[in-house]
């Protein structure tokens, strides 16, 4: 089977070079969904969704808390990079400020669905 | 559309002459197009008309090209399989039941499939070269500032370049040679390009060249595929070139780093997204945060949502430190490792994805696991470096790629390499 195949390789491709220290949290065959991470919680994605202006229903919360623990626990092993002596690559870049033709009002207006004198038209603040 | 590989079919002449007069090109539907939809196979973007085109597109078009649609893509960018778009998944057209790979999955299949001859992608940590890999042609991401990113809706800046998809290595060069040089609307464009013949570089002379082989990107592959992979250094060593093992243990980070910087840029540029300026919106109750929060969520996929939550939090206070410090000092180390490997080797080389072509819906439901299959890409996108995927055989009947990653800059030399795997 190919699909088996698949997974068996990744799981190889991660317990070689991804995990790490998150190896006893995989088991032989399939992944366990139903533990629990300690990566993030309830709370914390509530928050994040918060910070994120994204509505999550509460049905989905689970989900999400489940995936986003996953996905950060595989995050973690960065802890054990060292740290690079790297040259800068960045400098300022500098130049004088000129006129130019920008985007015309009505273009700029066009995918708005509200608009009203010839600006955006947003809901109310409070 | 069997392969459901275009979101938007059209016409878009180019100018009467030029070096692609006669050549049909098709679009990555996240790269604006003037007056024609450009939807980032979001629905938060459906009826999205952009105001103006991208610089690739203008020069497409002033190079004779006619774009003939948009392509499906995941969802801004966000997947490796073409699955996470809005609207529905493309299918490979080697084996219909198996994904293109992705994001830029329409541009390969339609490539792949002969319903256009050439096409664009975008690839922020392997976007271009999965999908090239999945479906037997040939992908390139430049050299990060060689082609303007100016109309490309930004999923992660500091990592993402449009490079070709064509079915030879000839033809992806010649369409880098139309898009590739500086542009006064992407200031992280540089002069290089600006007079390429990367074309005449696909001779496939590889007398004398050095090719660095990093275990760390074989070990753990499926052996199918590096059963390819090994058969196509063998004939380059036939050809002349010398292949020599190299160290790169630093890639063994690389996914994890990609996607915490990604993820944060992407918390950053998709904040736009507000149904405002543009973008589905209107008709929530509520106040400016509560509209929002109702506009993002009905706009955007489960992927989508999930990079955008996971990016908010590795840059928010108390844990910046611990993830997006980290990830940065991570690709620090990848480009410090990829430097010194050149000073010894011409070129990198290693299979282009670790697996074969997944089948349609085993991907989504982990995660983690979709993430890995990113292994070998995301380096290159790390280190700002040039890296093609050309096809080298089946295997069980499935397209196997292998990649090549050149020096900054080095475009000739991986074309030159990728042009020798091909023949």
């Amino acid at each position: 089977m190919h699909g088996q195949k698949y997974f068996d390789n990744c799981y190889h491709i991660s317990l070689i070079c991804v995990l790490g220290p998150a190896i006893e949290t995989l088991t032989a065959g399939t992944r366990d969904h139903s533990r629990m991470t300690d990566a993030v919680d309830a709370e914390e994605i509530r928050h994040v969704a918060d910070l994120a202006r994204l509505r999550l229903d509460d049905e989905d919360v689970d989900t999400v808390v489940d995936h986003c623990g996953d996905i950060l626990e595989h995050f973690e092993r960065l802890e054990e990079v060292p740290e690079v002596d790297a040259e800068p690559e960045l400098v300022n870049v500098m130049r004088a400020d000129e006129i130019a033709d920008s985007l015309d009002q009505d273009d700029a207006l066009a995918n708005a669905p509200e608009t009203e004198d010839g600006r955006f038209k947003g809901p109310n603040v409070s | 559309m069997s392969l459901n590989a275009f979101i938007t079919e059209t016409t878009i002449q180019g100018a009467a002459d030029g070096p692609l007069d006669g050549t049909t090109v098709a679009v990555k539907d996240n790269i604006s197009t003037k007056g024609v939809p450009t939807t980032c196979g979001s629905k938060m973007l459906a009826d999205y008309e952009p105001p103006y085109n991208a610089t690739v597109v203008e020069d497409l078009l002033a190079a004779g090209g006619t774009i003939v649609g948009k392509t499906n893509m995941d969802e801004f960018g966000m997947g490796t399989t073409t699955e996470t778009s809005y609207f529905g998944p493309t299918k490979n057209p080697v084996d219909e039941t198996r994904v293109p790979g992705g994001s830029s999955g329409g541009s390969a299949a339609a490539v792949a499939n002969g319903d256009a001859d050439l096409a664009l992608g975008s690839d922020t940590g392997g976007s271009v070269r999965a999908p090239a890999a999945y479906c037997g042609v040939v992908g390139l991401k430049p050299t990060y500032g060689l082609v303007s990113r100016y109309g490309l809706v930004a999923y992660a800046n500091s990592l993402e370049q449009i490079g070709p998809i064509a079915p030879t290595v000839e033809g992806a060069a010649e369409l880098l040679d139309v898009i590739a040089g500086p542009d006064e609307h992407d200031g992280t464009t540089r002069d290089a390009g600006a007079d390429a013949d990367y074309a005449s570089a696909a001779t496939g002379d590889v007398d004398g060249l050095t090719i660095g082989v990093p275990q760390e990107l074989t070990d753990g592959a499926d052996d199918r595929v590096v059963e390819r992979f090994e058969a196509a250094l063998a004939d380059l060593r036939a050809e002349g070139a010398t292949t020599v093992d190299v160290a790169l243990p630093s890639c063994e980070y690389a996914v994890a780093a990609y996607y915490v910087i990604a993820m944060s840029e992407a918390s950053s540029n998709l904040a736009r997204f507000d149904g405002v300026r543009y973008g589905t919106g209107g008709g929530f109750d509520g106040n400016w945060n509560e509209t929002f929060a109702d506009a993002r969520a009905d706009g955007f996929g489960d992927e989508v949502t999930r990079r955008i939550l996971l990016g908010t939090y590795a840059l928010s206070a108390g844990y910046h430190d611990k993830y997006y410090k980290q990830a940065q000092e991570a690709r620090a180390w990848v480009k410090q490792d990829f430097d010194e490997t050149f000073a010894d080797v011409d070129v990198v080389a290693s299979p282009t994805m670790p697996v074969l072509p997944p089948k349609l819906g085993e991907s989504l439901d982990d995660p983690v696991q979709m993430y890995l299959a990113d292994a070998n890409t995301t380096p290159a996108n790390l280190a700002n470096l040039p890296a093609i995927s050309v096809p080298a055989g089946d295997a069980d009947g499935l397209p196997v790629g292998v990649q090549l990653v050149g020096p900054k800059f080095g475009e000739e030399t991986i074309i030159n390499a990728a042009a020798a795997v091909e023949q």
